[in-house]
């Protein structure tokens, strides 16, 4: 696959992230607790603040959560949207491992109706945009938040210029005559 | 002519460490990683209850559980008089018009079982809130009176300062209580109106005055007797709603602005020993919040970042490091809440819980119960968060507070162990062999309040568990 087309794949599966956090689904609250609404997390999203769904379970570090509390593996299409999904695939074979690794680490934006102690599918982070989130702290804005996914995505990002960097300078030295 | 190699491998090198360096500097490191011990408590009315057999079972049940420390909730509108009568003195514990008989009884008992207390006031009389109090606003929340919270708290600090005389027994004095926290989670409107006014987020200004006189009255009457200050809920709301997201909620008392935490004036800086928190978890304990200014229980970082900014800017006074502490968590449980976490996940979990709060941080734990409520209006309402169920019977938490022990893989070849052993001794880190259980690594332990770690070697699947004698964890279940 071309330079320039692994660095599509990497920084369309960026873009979709950031986004992703926006959609909100179902309410999420301490696990028993669906009428104590003073602890339901809200996140903003263009139609209004809407309470999130929680990511299911997460691991200290091992393999601990696997069973009893979390690690539910989540589909592409689950994670992304069906369109997203098959934007990816269509890339091709670095585009389907980019859209299963967006599966594996990501949330889902389905809504669930599952028991309380099982977390759902989840916004990812942080309800409005990376660029409103920096004008409003460059702003001083009351109640902006902070960087949020910004920083990482810069970070990300850079990583992959500069790998980008140097594939693309890796031109086969031909051998003069 | 294109570049050399040499040229191109060192202009790849920078690159990559250029962004090595902003992912280094991004990602940072714990606050205080762990440095001190850990104490672990419970906060129950039962500690309170009016029955002498209740409070005395319960709050030796919290000893054995490995508490070291109850909070006690003091509302202020149940000691202080309906109406004070002329004459009253607020900031003289004997001044006719308090009642104080259920307070000294849960106190004398506590003391009595070795437990330290922690007293969490708020919730004003009606006299003490402000004008024009809207229907809608809860008892005690509306604007109270930053004056007259400072007198209570001279008076709550005087009786119980260690040389009080025992209305019981005058020859004795009451036990001492050596913490207060200023009011509760004050950043819900619930407990302190109005959270936004006229566009100003309101609730960090008014807390700031109450906390200031609170911390003036506390250290009056038990000079030293330590303050809290924070005591925030997890979540919020955008601006205007009826909560306030706890960072911002901080960064506001703390006279500091945006995500750049730019100084702004602070005629009157927020005074306090230590910041407190209620990062309670709708999900996995590794589970960060959605919104940045927002903290369940991996995010305690986001608070004592801005607590190091006002400390180094002199906006936490008085100067030096304050300690944070955690005064609330919990998961409810199925059984009995339908919609609760499994008993063995509700145990795993607070274990977790205890190890990342050690990790950040954090030098006390206090979780929401030690036995389930009863289900009353509904299961939703109540809290079932208890390690014993409503009838005394144990769940697996009772064990997950008395011999917490976690583990995370550090490598290939290594697993890092964390927990706090019953009593000091020698732990044996052990796994789960066809055999039946091998020891892999042995670790002293100090015993309570003062954690454990160390790493094994560890190749595969295992199921792990700390030994004492012949206490035992949990198992952990290691990939």
């Amino acid at each position: 696959m071309s330079t320039i087309r692994r660095l599509s794949v990497g920084m369309f599966l960026l873009l979709l992230i950031a986004p992703a956090a926006a959609t909100a689904a179902s309410k999420t609250v301490p696990p028993g607790h669906s009428g104590a609404s003073q602890y339901t997390e809200t996140v903003p999203t263009a139609g209004g603040e809407k309470t999130t769904n929680t990511v299911h379970g997460g691991t200290l570090g091992g393999g601990g959560d696997g069973k009893g509390g979390g690690g539910s593996t989540s589909s592409p299409t689950l994670v992304l949207g069906a369109e997203n999904a098959k934007r990816l695939e269509k890339l091709g074979p670095e585009g389907k491992a980019a859209a299963r690794l967006a599966a594996a680490g990501g949330t889902s934006a389905h809504k669930s109706g599952g028991t309380g102690h099982h977390g759902d599918g989840a916004a990812g982070s942080g309800g409005s945009s990376p660029l409103k989130q920096v004008a409003g702290e460059l702003t001083g804005t009351s109640g902006s938040s902070g960087m949020g996914l910004l920083l990482p995505l810069l970070i990300l990002a850079t990583a992959m210029v500069a790998f980008g960097f140097v594939l693309s300078r890796r031109r086969p030295t031909g051998t003069p005559e | 002519m294109p570049p050399s190699r040499p040229r191109i491998r060192r202009r790849s090198v920078l690159l990559v460490g250029l962004a090595a360096l902003s992912a280094l500097i991004a990602l940072g490191g714990p606050a205080n990683a762990g440095a001190s011990g850990l104490e672990v408590g419970f906060a129950d009315s039962l500690f309170a209850s009016s029955e002498a057999q209740v409070r005395s079972e319960w709050l030796g049940r919290a000893v054995d559980t490995g508490a070291s420390i109850v909070r006690i909730n003091v509302r202020w509108s149940q000691i202080a008089p309906k109406k004070p009568a002329a004459g009253f003195e607020a900031t003289d514990p004997a001044s006719p018009g308090y009642e104080w008989t259920t307070l000294d009884a849960a106190v004398g008992e506590a003391a009595a079982h070795g437990l330290k207390i922690l007293f969490t006031v708020y919730q004003a009389p009606t006299w003490a809130e402000g004008a024009e109090r809207p229907k809608k606003a809860e008892a005690g929340s509306w604007e109270p009176s930053a004056a007259a919270f400072g007198e209570f708290a001279q008076a709550l600090a005087r009786r119980y300062n260690g040389t009080f005389p025992d209305p019981d027994d005058p020859s004795t004095t009451l036990p001492a209580v050596n913490f207060y926290e200023a009011w509760n989670e004050p950043n819900l409107e619930e407990y302190l109106a109005p959270q936004w006014s006229g566009g100003e987020n309101r609730a960090p200004v008014l807390y700031r005055s109450l906390l200031n006189s609170f911390y003036a009255g506390v250290k009056q009457g038990a000079p030293k007797a330590k303050v809290l200050a924070g005591s925030l809920a997890p979540f919020g709301d955008e601006p205007g709603g009826e909560r306030t997201r706890p960072v911002l909620f901080l960064r506001n008392l703390l006279c500091l602005e945006g995500g750049l935490l730019r100084k702004v004036a602070c005629p009157e800086p927020a005074r306090f020993d230590i910041l407190s928190d209620h990062p309670i978890a709708v999900g996995a304990p590794t589970r960060s919040a959605v919104s940045p200014l927002d903290v369940t229980t991996p995010d305690l970082g986001r608070l004592t970042k801005v607590l190091e900014k006002a400390e180094k800017t002199k906006r936490a006074l008085p100067a030096g490091k304050k300690s944070l502490w955690v005064t609330e968590f919990w998961y409810d449980t199925d059984p009995p809440d339908p919609t609760g976490l499994s008993l063995a996940l509700q145990a795993r979990w607070y274990a977790q819980d205890l190890y990342l709060f050690w990790k950040q941080g954090a030098q006390v734990a206090i979780a929401l119960q030690l036995r389930d409520s009863p289900e009353g209006k509904s299961y939703a309402s109540t809290y079932q968060s208890g390690a014993y169920f409503l009838d005394g019977s144990p769940k697996p938490s009772v064990t997950a507070f008395r011999f917490p022990f976690v583990a995370h893989r550090t490598g290939p070849f290594k697993v890092a162990v964390w927990g706090i052993a019953p009593h000091a001794g020698t732990v044996k880190v052990q796994a789960l062999r066809k055999g039946g259980w091998k020891t892999l690594g042995t670790v002293k332990a100090k015993g309570r309040g003062h954690p454990f770690t160390t790493e094994v070697q560890l190749l595969r699947f295992a199921h792990l568990r700390a030994r004492l004698g012949s206490a035992s964890s949990l198992i952990w279940t290691q990939r």
